[in-house]
């Protein structure tokens, strides 16, 4: 959890805002940290985390994770963490070993691709439903990094329908949040992404765009932060406000600066 | 213009993209639909209800009727409401059922009907769903839209478009009072389009306040006489003068260069005064003379 960055989204561990999607879209760049600083800030909050990691193991997490200060094993244990690594169950399927029938693996539909993400959701939808007596907080999915699905041979349009199924159950109904990360680029001439990029940001509340800079490599800035906050048309037409800033990621903590003010130029 | 457009018959389709949302200009659509008196069906597949009914006025709320296609519109938890498989007619009529006073249909947002079903589907059955339904005893007075053009290829947006009586496309407005600004394209059943910008912002409960617009002149096709004058004129702006006037051309002609050598000027240069210093110089013994002249070059 990055404090200087929840200065910046108006958020903080007491009171956080519900019903929530949140797009994180990495442009050149690597926004992993953002999914690291929303996983431990959501774990600290004492809410219940469904984590779709479908990009790194979860020892890379872990790692991570307990430099900024959080347990993902223990987490688990306790029951708040619920994580899917993608890595190894994807290649279980790919693979066609272990037990089929016992339970439905939730990365099913690689093997088939006429398959809808039903089998995903059911997954995500029972981790998330808590009994009334549950003591944690709201419910919340994270996503890293939603591309790779599509990487992966999944129909943009079921990856939609599967995304529009979670905002509408968690986001709406549950009234938890959500933490969506992809990969976007302007170039990349993929228009399944780009379907994905647009559709994500038409529904979301908030976006940060993370992008390196356009200069290129930098010791001291490492790249550019753009947050969006949509404006909403619940009382009346609102226009977004967007704000940029420079960032620079440290060991332990990332700082964020307005652009051109780094220490390397004042 | 934008005011009528809302609130005119016929098929209204509101394109936005990411970076301008078109769903306050939609409320505001419904609330000019209510104080029509007309009974709103609302087919809301991207927002939930809540969100939809958010801000708008009790009276106008109470006018809403809701079809929910956004909790289960695929039937995965198995409280689907709405039919998922094809768009047709029948199935929209079926779903409105019987309704006495005029009715606006509202497709919240097209952009998902399109996304799952064949386009040339959802193009018929929004060309002829108010002929189908006056047959079957229901007044449609209007369908209007929300379709997110960034979603879609632009031939799908294009033909749809072309089945729509207004076409509003959203804008981002320069920065200033205007929340946004809309190209409205309206087809008049005389035949006649008309195209205007205009700038907006939406105040509480949905209202419409119209802040500027202008008509921009319309380009008739093959017109060739308009192309020169819709050329930009690279030399219109420039902060210096291209052309000299009669008056300007005589003062540069008279004016004399520093290089140029008259003949006046050339002796008055080289006549030594009266009283002018003048150097003697004694050559040394270890001197090196030269006894090249050391001007010997020069043209004088």
């Amino acid at each position: 959890m990055f404090v200087e960055l929840n200065h910046l989204l108006n958020s903080d561990l007491e009171n956080l805002k519900q019903g929530e999607l949140t797009l994180i879209c990495d442009i050149r760049t690597d926004g992993s940290f953002l999914v690291h600083h929303f996983l431990s800030l959501y774990l600290r909050a004492g809410c219940k985390v469904c984590f779709l990691a479908l990009v790194q193991s979860f020892s890379h997490y872990n790692i991570v994770a307990q430099k900024l200060g959080v347990n993902l094993t223990t987490a688990k244990e306790r029951g708040q963490l619920v994580f899917l690594e993608g890595l190894k169950t994807s290649v279980n399927v790919l693979l066609g070993d272990g037990q089929k029938s016992e339970q439905k693996n939730p990365l099913q539909f690689l093997s088939d691709t006429s398959s809808d993400l039903k089998v995903l959701y059911d997954f995500v939808r029972d981790s998330l439903t808590q009994p009334s007596t549950s003591a944690w907080k709201c419910p919340v999915l994270l996503v890293d990094d939603v591309s790779v699905l599509l990487s992966l041979g999944v129909n943009a349009i079921r990856l939609l329908d599967f995304l529009h199924y979670c905002r509408a159950t968690i986001c709406s109904q549950l009234e938890g949040n959500m933490v969506v990360l992809t990969n976007s680029s302007d170039d990349s001439e993929d228009e399944e992404n780009e379907l994905l990029v647009n559709y994500l940001s038409h529904h979301s509340n908030l976006i940060l765009q993370v992008e390196g800079l356009a200069t290129g490599f930098c010791k001291e800035v490492h790249g550019q932060l753009r947050i969006t906050w949509k404006g909403s048309c619940r009382l009346k037409g609102e226009k977004d406000v967007v704000k940029d800033y420079q960032y620079r990621i440290h060991d332990k903590t990332v700082t964020f600066f307005a652009r051109g003010t780094s220490a390397a130029v004042l | 213009m934008l005011q009528d457009a809302l609130s005119g018959g016929g098929r209204l389709i509101i394109i936005d993209d990411v970076n301008c949302c078109g769903r306050s200009l939609l409320k505001c659509s419904l609330v000019a639909a209510a104080h029509e008196g007309d009974s709103i069906h609302i087919l809301n597949f991207d927002i939930p209800e809540n969100e939809l009914r958010a801000g708008l006025d009790p009276e106008v709320a109470m006018r809403l009727v809701f079809h929910d296609g956004f909790r289960d519109p695929l039937n995965w938890n198995r409280e689907s409401v709405l039919p998922t498989s094809p768009f047709t007619p029948q199935e929209l009529r079926v779903c409105i059922g019987a309704d006495t006073s005029p009715v606006t249909l509202v497709l919240d947002s097209l952009s998902w009907i399109l996304l799952h079903n064949p386009v040339p589907a959802v193009c018929h059955t929004f060309q002829h769903f108010q002929r189908h339904a006056k047959n079957t005893g229901l007044n449609v007075k209007r369908i209007i839209s929300l379709l997110h053009g960034d979603l879609h290829e632009p031939a799908v947006v294009a033909s749809v478009c072309c089945l729509a009586s207004t076409v509003v496309t959203m804008m981002p407005a320069p920065s200033g009072g205007a929340q946004a600004a809309a190209l409205v394209l309206q087809r008049k059943k005389s035949r006649k389009i008309v195209r205007v910008t205009e700038y907006f912002t939406v105040l509480e409960h949905f209202v419409l306040k119209s802040l500027d617009q202008h008509q921009p002149l319309l380009k008739m096709a093959g017109d060739k006489e308009e192309t020169p004058a819709a050329e930009a004129d690279p030399a219109a702006n420039l902060t210096f003068n291209l052309r000299l006037s009669e008056e300007e051309r005589h003062a540069k002609e008279r004016l004399l260069l520093p290089y140029h050598l008259s003949t006046e000027m050339k002796s008055s240069l080289l006549q030594s005064h009266a009283g002018a210093a003048k150097i003697y110089y004694e050559p040394d013994a270890a001197d090196d003379m030269d006894e090249e002249d050391p001007d010997d070059d020069l043209d004088v």
